[in-house]
């Protein structure tokens, strides 16, 4: 168009010959508004974020040369001024020049410079966009009314003043330019609404062409109808409203329809959603939606259940608000994946309560997207993993505790594994250094490597049949190792069942027990060795036993038959010759007699006292004051002329062999009555006294005692503290005595002085 | 029956002062009568039973009492007991033991064996004479043996 006007070629300049031409100044603009539109890209990010300074200047520099020029123009047809600009570049000749300004722009075309320049100045500032879109559909208006005029041969509607008219094609560049300015507004709602899949947009894609289009030709072929008399203005209107009607009805028919279908999918969309949000608000996971800056848009039962907040405290609130201070710097890498359009999946972390106590939470966060696929915020399911920590906690306490106990059981015992098929898949250190043989010598082995061959085939079986039977066995168990040695261990097996009850692997525990068998075999060793030194003792004193019984037996026998010679045959003397012997000989006889008599008292003493040593004990419980009084009744009373004081004391009983008990009271008693002899009153006490835990019995007089150093002759054999003359005797009672109490397990002892009366203390039992 | 050798009294005797003071003893007591003495065991089963020495003259001649010592040479007290006790015809014959042994050993085995009494001889001769007289008077005067085995 601008070559056009620089070569004076009328054909370029318009498009029909007799319609307004552009004009240069348009032409010029409409360049500038191209060249600024064309540096934009149409829509989207990049123009707002941040691009290129000049960029902005273009449009702003273009925008205001375009508005500047509008404005003059609108002026000079306001004023009627003529500020020559339409000549600035060019000058109009020929018969363009007939118009009174021949290069001037239309008042529309001016006007519409003047907007769209000002919305290409708002746009490179930023500024106005809810301002822009109309400006733009102002000029697509002004435009669209001029390309109907000249549809529809209207002059006025495409001249506002005659010879000042708006082009067609200029129309139609400024259909574009409004287009072009409209792409360009920052908010893209409406367009978006109308490109988008939901119902408005498909109405408004469905209506718009027929509201456009339809009453435009509608219109036209109302005109044309007219003009070629076919019907009268009247009639037209009447047709016209008739045809509008219709499309109307049509319309609306049609945009019931589809409200009607769109308002079907929608409710199931809804009862799609409805379930959704059921699911979501009944369950324990906690959902939370929030947008891209953090702002929570929607909370859940479970969020409230887990954080403490309730959905009225939580929306509308920054997603820190649950972040404890020491991960706040989690939230914005996490955005930073969402805005890439990422998913972060089970991403354990720690969030805060209400309360401010921290709960283990695993969260999957998505992107939630616009429909038009960008990312505006973000989804986010949490669930507790508290419990879960915890178990993995304890998980990994017990495991620390089962290291711990195997260390410990590796410290102490000989371990190993066997599986069901007895092959070893687990030794310790202790088993490879006690068999000697390495781990893989071993692994995968049999126990058989370390048999001994001492147990007996039963043994082995015994053992399997109870570990293959899931029970626990436990013995002793001889085994070889490599280099031939033997050893012993002290073996637990646990078998170790599988869910059917079968053995999954088989423990054995074993602790080394080698010493412990040596030292039972030495004891063994020992034991038969003392067994049999035991065996030829016993036979050696059964022996010396069986010689003292014989010797006794000849004792008793052999020994007093000549005594009794002796004695018999004194008598015999005296009987048939005694009145022959002087006085002296019969003395000497007499003394004979005694000595005989005395040798045989002496002789049986020593026999009842060897018996006493030979003679098997027989314990039974013994009433003690009936042995006592019967003692006393045996005794007799070989004191006719004495006066006896006896205190008898109640005794306790006990456990003894009562005939040899009687001899031990007989002999105590006797004595205290002979020693008695010159006292009167003879006071002899029989009594019990409780000394270390231990009963003990005495008998006291009150007769000639003894002096104490001597008291360690006292119960030997044949030992005598007394004369001959003064108190007669064998001295064995006491020895007697003490036997007997020494064979109870008794103790027996005296106190005396000198003519201070005595006392005999005896116990029976062991003192324990 | 010969009743010349019908005797009241055997008496089994090895030790010569003791066979002298123990007839001395009898004596003393009048009881002298019909003494038979045997030396040892085996004299006085052959007396018993007629055999041996004693061959022809039947079995069973003790009419009162056998007093019996236990230490004899061949055969000793016991076995001579034992066996008397054993046969019926001496079954019935009083058995006394007068022996030195007071082993309890023997007296139980001599009671078992069916002795009818049992007594230890004393060194001390009057307590000696006293028993002897004692067992005399029972023995040979008071006691009524059976005759229905003879």
């Amino acid at each position: 168009m601008l070559l056009g006007w620089w070569g004076d070629i009328g054909s370029l300049r318009t498009i029909l010959p007799g319609l307004a031409s552009m004009k240069f100044n348009t032409a010029l603009c409409f360049v500038l508004a191209g060249l600024a539109l064309s540096f934009q890209q149409p829509s989207g990010a990049s123009s707002v974020a941040g691009v290129g300074g000049w960029r902005r200047a273009s449009l702003v520099g273009c925008g205001a040369i375009i508005a500047a020029m509008g404005l003059v123009n609108l002026a000079e047809h306001a004023f009627s001024w003529d500020l020559r600009i339409d000549q600035l570049f060019f000058r109009v000749a020929g018969t363009e020049a007939l118009v009174a300004f021949p290069g001037r722009m239309s008042p529309a075309t001016a006007f519409n410079f003047f907007l769209g320049g000002t919305a290409l100045c708002l746009l490179g500032v930023r500024r106005g966009g809810r301002v822009i879109p109309w400006l733009a559909l102002t000029v697509g208006l002004v435009a669209f009314l001029a390309v109907i005029g000249y549809l529809y041969g209207v002059h006025s509607l495409y001249a506002i003043q005659p010879f000042s008219s708006m082009a067609a094609h200029t129309a139609v560049l400024f259909l574009l330019v409004a287009a072009g300015l409209y792409l360009l507004c920052p908010d893209q709602t409406l367009l978006e609404m109308l490109l988008s899949g939901r119902p408005a947009g498909v109405l408004a894609r469905h209506l718009l062409p027929t509201s456009l289009i339809m009453p435009v030709v509608f219109g036209w072929l109302r005109l044309k109808g007219q003009e070629a008399g076919w019907y009268d203005l009247s009639f037209g209107v009447a047709l016209l409203t008739l045809s509008s009607v219709t499309i109307f009805l049509v319309l609306v028919v049609g945009c019931m329809r589809m409200i009607e279908r769109a308002d079907i999918e929608r409710r199931k969309a809804e009862q799609i959603n409805r379930q959704f949000a059921a699911i979501v608000a009944s369950t324990d996971d906690t959902i939370i939606s929030k947008t891209l800056d953090g702002v929570i848009t929607s909370w859940n039962f479970g969020a409230e259940k887990m954080f403490g907040y309730s959905a009225s405290e939580a929306v509308g609130h920054r997603i820190p608000l649950l972040i404890p201070e020491d991960r706040r710097d989690e939230e914005p890498m996490i955005i930073e994946k969402i805005r890439r359009g990422e998913r972060v999946s089970h991403y354990e972390t720690v969030r805060q309560r209400k309360d401010g106590s921290l709960v283990d939470v695993s969260v999957t966060i998505s992107p939630i997207r616009n429909s038009a696929g960008k990312v505006v915020g973000a989804s986010k399911i949490a669930r507790e993993i508290t419990d879960r920590k915890m178990a993995e906690g304890k998980l990994k306490a017990s495991l620390k505790e089962i290291g711990d106990l195997k260390a410990a059981l590796d410290e102490h015992a000989i371990v190993a594994i066997t599986n069901p098929q007895g092959r070893i898949t687990y030794v310790n250190d202790k088993f490879c250094a006690i068999s000697k043989y390495g781990r893989e010598e071993l692994l995968g082995q049999d126990h058989r490597i370390i048999n001994s061959s001492h147990h007996s085939k039963a043994f082995i079986r015994d053992l399997w049949s109870t570990i293959t039977r899931g029970r626990v066995w436990h013995g002793e168990i001889k085994n070889k190792a490599k280099d031939g040695s033997f050893y012993w261990v002290d073996t637990t097996i646990v078998p170790f069942l599988d869910d059917t009850g079968k053995p999954r692997q088989y423990v054995a525990i074993r602790a080394d027990i080698t010493e412990r068998k040596r030292a039972e075999e030495t004891v063994r060793e020992l034991n038969a060795e003392l067994e049999q030194r035991v065996a030829e003792r016993t036979a050696q004193l059964a022996d010396a036993n069986r010689e003292l019984e014989a010797f006794s037996y000849s004792v008793s026998h052999d020994l007093r038959a000549p005594l009794r010679s002796v004695d018999g045959f004194s008598q015999a003397v005296m009987e048939d010759f005694g009145s022959q012997l002087p006085e002296e000989g019969q003395r000497y006889l007499r003394i004979i007699r005694l000595g005989a008599q005395k040798m045989g008292a002496l002789v049986d003493d020593l026999l009842a006292f060897s018996r006493l040593g030979r003679q098997a004990l027989s314990k039974h419980p013994v009433d003690m004051n009936r042995l006592v009084r019967a003692t006393l009744e045996e005794l007799g009373s070989p004191w006719p002329d004495r006066l006896v004081e006896l205190r008898l004391n109640d005794l306790p009983p006990g456990r003894a062999d009562p005939v040899l008990l009687k001899q031990v009271w007989t002999n105590l008693l006797s004595n205290a009555l002979k020693y008695t002899r010159n006292r009167s009153p003879a006071v002899v006490e029989i009594g019990h006294k409780t000394e270390k835990g231990a009963m003990v019995y005495y008998v006291r007089d009150n007769g000639a005692g003894f002096d104490m150093r001597y008291a360690d002759k006292l119960f030997g054999v044949f030992q005598r503290l007394h004369r001959m003359e003064d108190y007669e005797g064998t001295g064995v009672g006491l020895a007697i005595v003490q036997r007997v109490i020494h064979r109870h397990g008794g103790r027996v002892w005296a106190e005396a002085a000198p003519e201070q009366g005595a006392a005999f203390y005896f116990t029976i039992e062991n003192q324990s | 029956m010969n009743e010349l050798n019908a005797v009241e009294l055997l008496l089994v005797e090895d030790n010569p002062q003791d066979l002298e003071l123990t007839l001395r003893a009898l004596r003393k007591s009048n009881f002298a009568n019909r003494i038979h003495v045997a030396r040892d065991g085996a004299e006085a089963l052959d007396f018993l039973f007629g055999e041996g020495a004693h061959a022809g003259q039947g079995a069973g001649q003790v009419s009162k009492v056998v007093l019996l010592d236990l230490k004899l040479p061949k055969i000793d007290g016991l076995e001579v007991l034992r066996r008397m006790k054993e046969d019926p015809r001496t079954k019935s014959i009083p058995v006394v033991m007068l022996t030195s042994s007071r082993e309890q050993r023997d007296v139980i085995e001599s009671y078992k064996l069916g002795v009818n009494s049992y007594i230890v001889k004393p060194v001390d001769f009057e307590s000696f004479m006293s028993a002897v007289h004692e067992l005399g008077m029972y023995w040979l005067l008071l006691n009524q043996p059976s005759k229905g085995e003879r």
